[in-house]
């Protein structure tokens, strides 16, 4: 068995990190990178892979960009990161959010909304689901989202995805590397173009904590959307096309 | 069942649709599709048996382990001349986060589902007590068996019930001589081992409810005209945290019923309930003759070269 | 097959009665007399009932605020059931020394809970808990239709808002032909039997168990017994009921 070209370049926890190696100073650490502290003993600012994954680098506005792509389910928020969070209980300041099954939850304070007022509070229900980012990370505190854009003030597509009534909703599951590769690593969103190009028209809401939010005018449409993003999830690229002409025939063309 | 799992309202509806227009999440299409059983028995080994639902893409949905052990006991005092018999039920971390923290407390499905198989074996005697008795009221066989979820994604019940009687089918326990109140107990080296006794074969199975109308609705109207709930076999874990009621029925072969319960929840007409048990029948046939089939399978590849060796002769042959 | 005669060829039961009659069925309001107690002022009223044999007492505690934090449901109030059967109230002295519920008592609290889950108008009481406290003195055969009985007497009588009537009954068949109603403690003993509860003595089954052997077809008959018989206890329930709240109107006027 031959070891692929990406392969070499997987990382595993104790390795030394290449901007480490080559001196190479980074502005900005993302996901998988650890930061350790300047303190008495160590008197340097180190950085540490903390997951297995490979590691990437990228440069925005002049500024070197560190992420190590790794896949897992659990969701650990990061500041900036899109989410689609879970309603679970509401208080006389704040929503109570969760981000995923089985984690601690994350507050979505009512003065995070546009337009803000002490009396003009939105009304969600427990179970709704709210597009929204991921604020402030703090150690001590829960992570607090936000339904707006901070510095302007605009609701910039954040907030309540909806369930109209001649809409058909759903929502997806998903690993959190597919998550992000469908925002992120998909330039001009690939997967989901292909799927337009075969007539479905949907609309969806990828949120990086492994949800994704679907939305189309019928149940069939949005079962077969549901289920090519299913099964993309497990298989090969080369294999996309296929699955989405065989999942397309199978539920709408019948 | 679960506590820490969050549904959101969409997902709820999403999946309440689906159901109503009889398709399911997992591809099947239809409510009372079942998903593909699977058996498998360890060879060599008596009575260790995985069993496993599969969803149509060929991943595993549910897994369970049954291994039957057993050994020699003092007998209950009040039944010196039967053996006893035990189930246990075990869904830990393994299964899924949401077992984590389970307590035995009444509230808990998984007691109440442990319990519903344990006295369904128990209470119909499908299981011969009195042959497993070697000496009365001094020594007796006490058969246990262990239920490992190992994953879980809805059918516990059913699973349960058909791992528990495929594993007492196929174990075999090891023989014994009584001399002078002496007991020997013989390897499977020494002497072939015993099949238990097992009377008649029950399987359960899980019909579960769920409510079309508002709950005022339907308690006042008659139902046996209208239509209130859907009916669908074999839930995932996601339908089985929506529904509202459940209906379980433990048959066997003979058209019997070895166990019903409708354990509260949604209320159903009493024309419905007996169609539902009708319905159950056939299901329960089939799944029948899959276990023995798995069985007698399993039984010849281990009995490879029982024909070299035994002393029937062809008379017929040629 | 079995040692006694359950139903004989003049139509009785080993008790006298015909095999659809029930038993005698007797209910009463508020059995402590220090009604104005400052521990049960608020909302707790004792219920009584006695069906043939069978004694039970049911309190129920609550709409309330819950103890425990962590058990508040804020659209709904949770429903729990706790069912004490006392040592004495078997012929033989219960010689379990632990005073933990044995298995079936805590099936017994499952399925109540279940079922009265969707009886309540759970919904009118958010973020509070009901808790039916059953204490059972004296059994005999159907304990399980006499504890439902009492828990639908004990909800009306403290004002708990529920759709509609549950009456549970016992059903038990003979020789495979004779469906006996209302089983007394010997014929539960060694009879095929099973409990069947509906609302408001309609065809609506919202409870049924069968733990014994039971053809299957016969079970069109067992149901239709079951259903009659249950019917019927509705109207005694009902008259009982009424004539209980009486008294509840004379000091309202």
């Amino acid at each position: 068995m031959s070891v692929s070209e990406d392969s070499k370049n997987l990382i595993i926890p104790g390795d030394i990190l290449a901007c480490e190696r080559d001196n190479q100073t980074v502005d900005i650490i993302g996901q998988g990178i650890y930061l350790s502290f300047e303190n008495h003993l160590y008197n340097n600012n180190k950085l540490y892979p903390t997951h297995v994954g490979i590691e990437n680098y990228t440069t925005k506005n002049n500024k070197v960009i560190a992420t190590l792509d790794y896949n897992s389910k659990r969701y650990i928020p990061q500041q900036g990161d899109y989410v689609i969070a879970t309603v679970t209980n509401n208080y006389s300041t704040h929503f109570l959010c969760t981000l995923n099954n089985f984690s601690s939850t994350v507050t979505l304070p009512y003065a995070n909304f546009p337009q803000a007022t002490k009396k003009n509070r939105p009304k969600y229900e427990n179970g709704d689901l709210v597009y929204c980012r991921v604020k402030t990370v703090d150690t001590d505190l829960p992570a607090e989202l936000e339904c707006m854009d901070s510095e302007t003030g605009n609701k910039d597509g954040f907030g309540l995805l909806e369930q109209e009534k001649s809409k058909h909703t759903a929502v997806l599951d998903c690993s959190l590397a597919y998550a992000r590769e469908l925002l992120f690593n998909d330039k001009g969103f690939p997967l989901l173009s292909d799927m337009v190009k075969k007539n479905l028209s949907f609309e969806v809401a990828i949120g990086v904590n492994g949800k994704i939010w679907i939305s189309t005018a019928s149940l069939l449409e949005t079962l077969c959307v549901y289920k090519i993003l299913s099964k993309c999830e497990k298989s090969n690229r080369d294999s996309i096309l296929q699955i989405i002409e065989e999942t397309v025939t199978e539920y709408v063309k019948e | 069942m679960a506590k820490d799992l969050e549904i959101s309202n969409i997902e709820k509806k999403f999946i309440f649709d689906l159901l109503a227009s009889s398709q399911r999440l997992d591809g099947r299409k239809s409510l009372l599709e079942q998903r593909n059983l699977n058996i498998v028995i360890t060879p060599n080994k008596f009575g260790d048996i995985y069993i496993e639902y599969k969803r149509l893409d060929g991943s595993i949905a549910t897994r369970l382990h049954c291994k039957v052990t057993s050994e020699v006991v003092k007998p209950k005092a009040q039944r010196p001349f039967e053996g006893t018999f035990f189930i246990n039920c075990e869904f830990n971390g393994l299964a899924g986060l949401n077992f984590e923290n389970y307590k035995v407390g009444s509230n808990s499905d998984e007691f109440y589902y442990g319990r519903l198989i344990e006295s369904m074996i128990l209470r119909s005697n499908a299981l011969d007590l009195e042959q497993l008795c070697i000496i009365a009221g001094l020594k007796v066989w006490n058969i246990r068996v262990d239920v490992h979820v190992l994953e879980f994604d809805g059918g516990f019940l059913e699973l349960a019930s058909i791992g528990c009687m495929t594993s007492l089918l196929h174990y075999r326990r090891p023989d014994v001589t009584v001399r002078n109140e002496k007991v020997t107990v013989h390897s499977f080296d020494e002497k072939e081992g015993v099949k238990l006794g097992v009377l008649h074969i029950p399987i359960a199975l899980q019909f579960n409810l769920f409510q079309l109308k508002e709950t005022a609705e339907i308690i006042k109207s008659n139902s046996s005209i209208e239509n209130n709930e859907l009916v669908a076999l074999d839930c995932t874990l996601k339908e089985d945290l929506l529904k509202d009621g459940e209906f379980i029925i433990a048959l066997n072969k003979n058209r019997e019923i070895v166990q019903l319960n409708k354990p509260g929840g949604l209320p159903i007409a009493a024309l419905k309930l007996i169609q539902f048990a009708h319905m159950a029948l056939p299901i329960i046939e089939e799944i029948t003759s899959k276990m023995l089939k798995a069985i007698e399978i399993d039984e010849r590849q281990r009995n490879k070269y029982g024909h070299l060796l035994s002393a029937e002769n062809d008379r017929y042959a040629g | 097959m079995s040692r006694f005669e359950f139903f004989t060829s003049e139509g009785l039961r080993i008790d006298g009665r015909r095999s659809g009659e029930l038993k005698n069925f007797e209910s009463s309001i508020t059995t402590t007399s220090n009604f104005a107690n400052f521990s049960r002022s608020t909302s707790t009223n004792t219920t009584y009932l006695q069906m043939g044999q069978n004694k039970v007492l049911v309190t129920i505690n609550g709409p309330k605020e819950p103890t425990n934090r962590s058990k508040i449901d804020i659209t709904k109030a949770t429903l729990t059931t706790t069912i004490n059967i006392s040592k004495f109230s078997k012929v033989n002295r219960n010689t379990n020394k632990s005073n933990l519920p044995d298995k079936q008592t805590l099936e017994w609290e499952y399925e109540i809970t279940q079922l009265f889950s969707k009886i309540v108008v759970l919904e009118t009481y958010p973020k509070s808990t009901i808790s039916i406290n059953v204490t059972v003195l004296q059994q005999d055969g159907g304990l399980l239709s006499a504890i439902i009985n009492c828990i639908t007497t004990a909800l009306i009588n403290n004002s708990v808002q529920i759709y509609d009537i549950v009456t549970a009954v016992s059903v038990g068949i003979v020789d495979q032909k004779h469906f006996l109603l209302d089983l007394n403690h010997l014929e539960e003993q060694f009879l095929s039997s099973g409990t069947i509860a509906t609302i408001g003595g309609s065809d609506e089954v919202c409870l049924m168990r069968i733990r014994d052997k039971f053809p299957l077809d016969l079970i069109e008959e067992f149901v239709q017994v079951g259903v009659q018989g249950c019917s019927v206890l509705k109207h005694i329930i009902i008259n009982q009921v009424k004539d209980m709240n009486l008294n509840k109107l004379v000091e309202i006027q």
